[in-house]
């Protein structure tokens, strides 16, 4: 006999996702997701993060390694709640995992939780995990097929930012083709062009960070409206 | 490798599944993938003949097959309505060269169907 089960198979993730929507709003926190592939410059650009946006916003930290707290340490002299937790190998963080580590945030004096997730560009984009914003982070060494290779996180994503732009005289990477892919798959993405190591641009992406916080309904059942009124920095340098 | 996660939970559903409609034995379960989920069928069917046989995991699933379908992508465009294909993963509306396009068919991951023999 067949029985017709038409059953979700995430539904055990998604459903703790969706509790973890519940804990946010209850304590109005923000949380953001961030996604790229290892050496891309998540931990960089979290440690610039951090120290521009710890003045305006209440920040806690969940880092996400698949071996080690070698991020966590390198984030600790910032004084602020942080969080590492371990995938013991497996290759994406999990709602599972998110809901254990908020367990140990002093969520009523927050306003943004930033998960800094394993470094994959294709399993993390599979895990709801109850984040208001998936931000993707891709560097000028990756190249520039990158979108059209994992187009799940780039169409998911509410902020690209492309990294290590200093690094763009010396490595083959087409501009033209990375915008042109991003624009036909996602083309209200906004690109944040930044190097962590000059610093460039990552104003730009810590006014997108103020703005999104700063626009998200914290209320439960209007926490998918999101921010979109973000226009997207010139290109042409 | 996702694939494991995700063939874990498919193990779960199934062994609950059989539970709860007192099956003897799981012939074929298949499984719709939309293609923006990137799965690997090969990798998705190891995890799962692993997963299946492991030491604690009920007999009725030991020699249950994984039939991975996948389901290709539709898109729709909220302005013009008509429904494509996204060629070169472009998600702009061929007709009228729409942004506010949605992806209708192509995202989802589920457990489709479970073929087997009940006690009765």
């Amino acid at each position: 006999m067949i029985i017709e089960l038409n059953q979700n198979i995430m539904d055990s993730n998604d459903s703790r996702a969706e509790e973890i929507r519940g804990i946010l709003a209850k304590n109005r926190v923000v949380m953001i997701n961030i996604i790229s592939s290892p050496g891309s410059g998540k931990t960089s650009l979290l440690e610039q993060t951090l120290e521009k946006l710890g003045a305006h916003f209440k920040l806690g930290i969940i880092e996400g390694d698949v071996n080690t707290n070698r991020d966590a340490r390198r984030l600790e002299r910032f004084g602020l709640p942080i969080t590492a937790v371990n995938t013991r190998g497996a290759c994406h963080l999990n709602s599972t995992i998110i809901l254990k580590a908020l367990g140990k945030l002093p969520l009523d004096n927050l306003d943004c939780i930033i998960i800094e997730n394993v470094g994959n560009l294709v399993c993390p984009s599979e895990f709801d995990l109850g984040e208001h914003a998936k931000i993707a982070v891709s560097s000028v060494p990756e190249g520039d097929d990158k979108p059209q290779k994992y187009p799940m996180l780039f169409r998911q994503a509410k902020c690209l930012v492309l990294n290590k732009i200093d690094l763009l005289p010396y490595v083959p990477f087409d501009r033209q083709v990375f915008y042109r892919d991003i624009d036909n798959l996602n083309p209200k993405l906004p690109v944040i062009e930044t190097s962590c190591t000059t610093g460039e641009g990552v104003d730009s992406w810590i006014e997108w960070i103020k703005g999104f916080i700063t626009n998200q309904p914290r209320r439960l059942n209007q926490i998918d409206e999101g921010f979109s009124n973000f226009r997207r920095p010139e290109r042409s340098r | 490798m996702h694939e494991f996660s995700i063939a874990w939970n498919i193990v779960e559903i199934i062994t609950k599944a059989v539970e709860d409609n007192r099956l003897i034995r799981v012939d074929t379960i298949t499984v719709e993938a939309g293609e923006l989920r990137q799965i690997v069928p090969e990798s998705l069917e190891m995890a799962f003949d692993a997963l299946k046989t492991e030491g604690d995991r009920s007999e009725e699933i030991k020699n249950c097959r994984l039939k991975l379908v996948i389901i290709p992508q539709v898109v729709s465009c909220n302005d013009c309505e008509c429904e494509f294909y996204p060629e070169d993963l472009c998600y702009l509306c061929p007709q009228c060269g729409s942004i506010n396009t949605t992806v209708t068919e192509g995202e989802g991951l589920i457990i489709k169907s479970i073929e087997g023999e009940t006690a009765e």
